[in-house]
């Protein structure tokens, strides 16, 4: 069932129990007053009449020793019909049409009167009746009063009030039929849209007027798929960039490879002189190291991926104490005169993770054919290093894409270093996991400057998830 | 498509049952309620709308000087009386007199007023007596009436006297006795005169005393009807009182008793006297 139903029903259900519930109480209400009206009134005429008759008897006090007929005759003195009842004497008239079917007749003097309401013949009567004392005379009075024109009323209110209820629901049914139709079909718009982003068209969106609470959804719906499309374009991206990655893979495995391979065959399908052999196995000698960089360095990035890392609280000087005994022996072999000024600070860092980062870079530096490197530490509210070298530089323009896995401004240079194109990708994805930020500038021609920005370790622990 | 078209029809006839189920529904607990309202029985309380020993003076001896009301309080039930709201009858309270009293003050009056109810030998005379008290809703200017619409003294005894030769209504103040308001309808033996002089003798039976200024009096003399008014000592009340004379059917040889058969509309012709005192509030 659709929601425009449910809609449509519940207000059915509640406008035919709420007009009835209020008719039923109105029409109650002011029937219950007709009749006490009824029943005042019944009450005057039964005292006015009480008053007659004992004014009659006060005159003539031997009134009930006469004829019938002529205690008959005084009849024509009351104002409505009445009953006569003698309690001492046998006698009793009326002329009343329609008396009840029971009357139950109590002797007290008290200041209340009994009173029936009966139908007979069609007719509705208030019967009101009482003890009556005058002088010697003791009797019953009792007095009829026609109430069938009020009731008569009230049936054609009720009457009244049915057709005013048929005559509004078929006002009001297409009415509300409609109504319902119109706020739900706001709703429809949202899931004919949600359809059209399924099927993969995700610029879908939906013009939102109102401010109300369907107006509301159209907004988050459009906010959502805004994200949606963001979200696609990115793994779109993502996607893009894993082929690429496998691409690039393939191809920086195939080329040493086939070198491998075309010198593997070419010792073992000719007789080569010494120095051949010597060279062609000095070849793949090179492609096999340069192979096995890139397995360990592919191996580094997967683990970065996979795994969870702890960091630590260090000081910046003990780190860089450390690390300098691995990075002096690669520069007094390459002469490479090493600067090093560190601050006192703390960081939060994973040891491992950032020795691997900075050798990358020293590595990566003198490769460059740097003849300096600078390697400094300051403490601001984070903590800066940089390591700067005079080597041949980056050009700027490639420096947009220098921590793209595989990426090699020269390959050949690359290649003969044994280079695979991980380094600078290998120090990004440390960089992240580390919450830090680097910036790498460089003219292409003085050498390259590579600043980390990490964030300053503060708080009492000493270890924090990332 | 074919779904929603089948629940739609599915719903308009459910509206549709529930509608009409429902007003099938409360038409048929209107009918029991009604059977219920229409068969009620018991006994009631008869309210008196008067409360006891309101600003008078108790005194059981109806010859003589009864509770005496102030002129305030006599304008105020005067007030009440010529415009009430509803007039309800009541049974007697406390301080008020009784049925036998009421009546026999009527006849007083009469006899008073040179009005006796027998004038014939074996005239049949009738007499009714029925009291009640004049309500009126209260505004915010009249909160003063509250007090006095529950007075005794505000319900009067409505004494009614028929024979052949009179018709009287007079209305009985219920404390003190006195008649404040009667209509007379006299159907034999005609005052010869226009009897101005019973207007103070009204007055004087009232208890109450006719200002002394002359120039106050108005008169107004058409051929069949005469009007006097005359103001009340130190108070805003006047007395009134209008004669007037009137016949049914075509009128024949002059003034008199004996109906003549009026041969054209055979209407008999009768003539009467009506007169009316009163007592009122001059605005």
């Amino acid at each position: 069932m659709k929601l425009f139903h449910k809609i449509f029903l519940c207000f059915v259900v509640i406008f035919g129990i709420t007009f009835q519930v209020a008719g039923y109480l109105f029409i109650n209400f002011a029937y219950e007053n007709a009749i006490d009206q009824e029943k005042k009134i019944a009450f005057q005429d039964f005292q006015y009449n009480r008053y007659i008759l004992q004014s009659i008897l006060y005159s003539e006090p031997e009134l009930f020793t006469k004829k019938k007929d002529e205690i008959a005759g005084i009849l024509r003195n009351f104002t409505v019909p009445v009953y006569v009842y003698g309690l001492d004497q046998i006698y009793d008239f009326t002329n009343m049409t329609a008396l009840p079917e029971e009357i139950d007749f109590n002797e007290v003097e008290d200041d209340k009167v009994s009173f029936q309401i009966y139908e007979k013949e069609g007719e509705n009567y208030i019967f009101v009746y009482d003890y009556v004392r005058q002088g010697k005379n003791e009797l019953y009075l009792a007095t009829q009063t026609n109430i069938s024109a009020v009731i008569e009323k009230q049936k054609n209110m009720i009457a009244y009030f049915q057709r005013i209820y048929i005559v509004i629901l078929c006002i009001s049914f297409p009415l509300i039929f409609l109504l319902t139709k119109a706020l739900t079909a706001s709703l429809k718009k949202v899931g004919e849209a949600s359809r059209r982003i399924a099927k993969g068209n995700y610029s879908q969106r939906i013009c939102t007027e109102g401010k109300d609470e369907i107006g509301e959804l159209a907004l988050d719906f459009n906010h959502m798929a805004e994200q949606v499309e963001e979200k696609m374009a990115e793994l779109s991206n993502v996607a893009k960039q894993k082929e690429e990655f496998a691409a690039s893979f393939a191809h920086e495995l195939k080329t040493p490879l086939t070198s491998v391979i075309g010198y593997a065959d070419m010792l073992y399908q000719r007789d080569l002189s010494r120095e051949d052999v010597k060279s062609a196995a000095g070849y793949i000698l090179d492609e096999g190291m340069r192979l096995e960089s890139l397995s360990l360095k592919l191996m580094d990035l997967f683990v970065l991926d996979k795994q969870d890392f702890l960091l630590e609280k260090m000081s910046v000087e003990e780190i860089f104490a450390n690390i300098r005994l691995g990075i002096e022996p690669i520069c007094e072999k390459y002469n490479v005169v090493l600067h090093m000024k560190i601050e006192d600070g703390t960081v939060w860092v994973d040891f491992d993770l950032f020795k691997t980062m900075i050798l990358n870079l020293v590595d990566n530096a003198i490769k460059a054919g740097c003849r300096e490197l600078w390697i400094s530490g300051r403490q601001n509210t984070d903590y800066q290093i940089e390591i700067k070298d005079n080597g041949k530089g980056i050009p700027p323009e490639e420096l947009g894409r220098i921590t793209e896995a595989f990426y090699m401004i020269d390959k050949s240079r690359s290649r003969k270093q044994h280079g695979a194109g991980l380094g600078l990708a290998l120090v990004s994805k440390i960089a992240d996991l580390h919450g830090a930020r680097l910036e790498i500038e460089s003219d292409g021609k003085t050498g390259t400057a590579v600043s980390m920005v990490f964030e300053g370790a503060q708080g009492d622990w000493n270890e924090k998830d990332i | 498509m074919k779904k929603t078209y089948k629940y739609t029809v599915l719903t308009v006839v459910l509206a549709i049952v529930f509608s009409f189920g429902s007003m099938a529904g409360m038409n048929l607990i209107l009918k029991a309620r009604e059977r219920q309202l229409l068969t009620k029985s018991g006994r009631s309380v008869v309210e008196v709308p008067v409360q006891t020993n309101v600003g008078q003076e108790k005194d059981q001896n109806f010859n003589k000087d009864r509770g005496t009301l102030t002129i305030e309080q006599i304008e105020k039930v005067v007030s009440l009386w010529d415009e009430p709201d509803e007039v309800v009858v009541h049974n007697p309270a406390d301080g008020q007199i009784s049925m036998g009293e009421a009546i026999r003050a009527g006849q007083e009056w009469l006899i008073n007023m040179g009005m006796e109810v027998e004038r014939k030998d074996n005239d049949e005379v009738h007499q009714y007596a029925t009291l009640s008290t004049a309500v009126r809703e209260s505004s915010e200017e009249e909160d003063d009436n509250e007090d006095v619409q529950t007075a005794p003294y505000n319900s009067f005894w409505r004494v009614q006297f028929y024979s052949s030769s009179l018709e009287a209504f007079l209305y009985v103040n219920a404390v003190t006795g006195q008649v404040w308001s009667a209509d007379i309808i006299l159907y034999d033996d005609f005052p010869k005169e226009i009897p101005s002089k019973k207007l103070r003798d009204f007055v004087e039976l009232c208890g109450l005393k006719v200002s002394g200024s002359e120039s106050e009096e108005e008169l107004w003399q058409p051929s069949y009807s005469w009007m006097e008014r005359v103001e009340i000592e130190n108070s805003k009340l006047i007395a009134e009182m209008q004669f007037m004379r009137s016949q049914t059917g075509y009128p024949g040889s002059g003034y008199g008793k004996e109906g003549l058969l009026n041969f054209r509309s055979k209407i008999l012709y009768k003539e009467n006297v009506n007169i009316v005192f009163k007592l009122s509030l001059d605005w």
